[in-house]
């Protein structure tokens, strides 16, 4: 999946942000360590960024930073983590995860009510749902995902990581690898979907508002 | 982790399991064989730690540091040498000597007279530099970044001898300022450079001065 890229000279002329804050948000974690792509370009070598990730982290911070610090900053946009917690009718109102994938993986008190859900079991809702959608993979092999995402993904501690859906002779298997990785399979394998989970997140949390 | 921190202070030739550690002195050698985390370090000597190593205020050291892991500390000073395999990160540094990583170094302060070798990207909110040996680094990033010889080395200079030199595919900042420095791209609002440079291309925004001494090939006003 090719994402647009923005070269870091673009964008500090575009959010008019200086070198010494963005390397400051750097350092504070604000601005995580693989958007910082390097290539190699024919004036030697330059960094890019996701453009439509990092334009909305920019705005994010320096809407925020008035009035929290930089520190404060840091907990609120660690990309897996996120303090919230969504009640069921919320959910499917606002059409965040559709109602057949919330039906079918949550628990019986999320759907009476009397549970909320965490950004975690939401993520793994929201992942659930979007591979769903794409039709890149079966309701079967749903539940296999969803009971993946759920045991494993806390074990990354909110550290970047991406999902990994391979086919071989039409089995089918899940894995989560800490990223950036690079995945080597054999010959018969057909890598499906490679999925940042960063990306859902932040995806998700555009969702949430 | 949580968990009682408990006072540490030795005295000759000695070895830690490493752990959750109150104040740290060190006379002599240590060794550690497993991740540490301090609230200061006091090291007379050398440190040797198989893991990573966290200092959640001051690690003061004079004689040598190796930690095969990580540093994070908040402050960081003294006279010697600093190995690190993975990476250092801190609040502050003003230190003398050598500084080896193979992974990134960000600090909000820096100031380094001595060399260093970094594997990747220096980064400081404010970096003053003072060129005793051979300095070598991918890329440097910072708000404010300053690079001189030390006096001695600049009379070392005069001798005939080569002198230190830094290093860097890439500097980039917000005022950057640098002597005998060869680089193949300095960015920045304002640049100075001095003599004894050798630069491939400065992308400027508002201001540039270049030493007649030195030798830059491409200059572009942003």
């Amino acid at each position: 999946m090719d994402r647009e890229l923005i070269s870091k000279k673009d964008l500090l002329e575009l959010t008019g942000i200086s070198y010494g804050q963005l390397y400051r948000w750097k350092r504070k974690q604000l601005i995580p360590e693989e958007w910082f792509v390097r290539k190699s370009t024919f004036t030697g070598q330059e960094t890019f960024f996701p453009k439509e990730l990092i334009l909305a982290r920019i705005d994010k911070i320096v809407n925020l930073k008035e009035d929290l610090s930089l520190d404060e900053l840091a907990g609120k946009l660690s990309p897996l983590q996120y303090e919230t917690a969504v009640a069921h009718h919320e959910l499917v109102e606002r059409n965040i995860v559709s109602r057949l994938v919330v039906e079918r993986f949550s628990t019986r008190g999320q759907l009476e009510g009397s549970e909320s859900y965490t950004f975690e079991q939401l993520l793994t809702l929201f992942a659930v749902d979007r591979l769903l959608q794409d039709g890149e993979l079966g309701l079967e092999e749903a539940g296999v995902l969803a009971e993946t995402l759920r045991e494993h993904l806390p074990k990354f501690e909110g550290k970047p990581c991406e999902l990994l859906f391979a086919r071989k002779m039409g089995v089918s298997t899940f894995a989560l690898a800490s990223a950036p990785s690079d995945v080597y399979y054999d010959a018969g394998v057909k890598l499906v979907v490679r999925l940042s989970m960063t990306e859902i997140a932040e995806q998700l949390r555009g969702k949430l508002g | 982790m949580t968990g009682k921190r408990n006072d540490l202070r030795m005295v000759g030739t000695t070895s830690s399991i490493g752990g959750l550690l109150g104040k740290v002195r060190l006379i002599g050698e240590c060794e550690m064989a497993n991740d540490a985390d301090c609230t200061q370090i006091n090291c007379v000597g050398e440190l040797d730690v198989s893991g990573s190593l966290r200092v959640e205020k001051t690690l003061k050291l004079t004689g040598e540091c190796k930690v095969s892991g990580a540093l994070r500390s908040g402050e960081i000073r003294g006279t010697g040498n600093i190995d690190v395999q993975k990476g250092v990160r801190g609040d502050a540094l003003k230190f003398n000597g050598n500084l080896e990583t193979n992974g990134d170094c960000e600090l909000e302060k820096a100031e380094l007279s001595g060399a260093f070798r970094i594997g990747g990207l220096l980064n400081a909110g404010s970096l003053v530099l003072s060129m005793y040996g051979p300095c070598r680094a991918q890329e440097i990033g910072g708000g404010a970044i300053r690079i001189r010889r030390s006096r001695f080395a600049a009379l070392k200079g005069i001798i005939g001898t080569r002198g230190p030199l830094l290093e860097a595919d890439v500097i980039e900042g917000d005022v950057v300022e640098v002597n005998y420095t060869e680089a193949g791209v300095v960015r920045g609002n304002r640049v100075i450079v001095g003599p004894g440079c050798s630069i491939g291309r400065i992308e400027y925004r508002q201001e540039l001065r270049v030493d007649r001494h030195s030798n830059v090939q491409e200059r572009i006003q942003l």
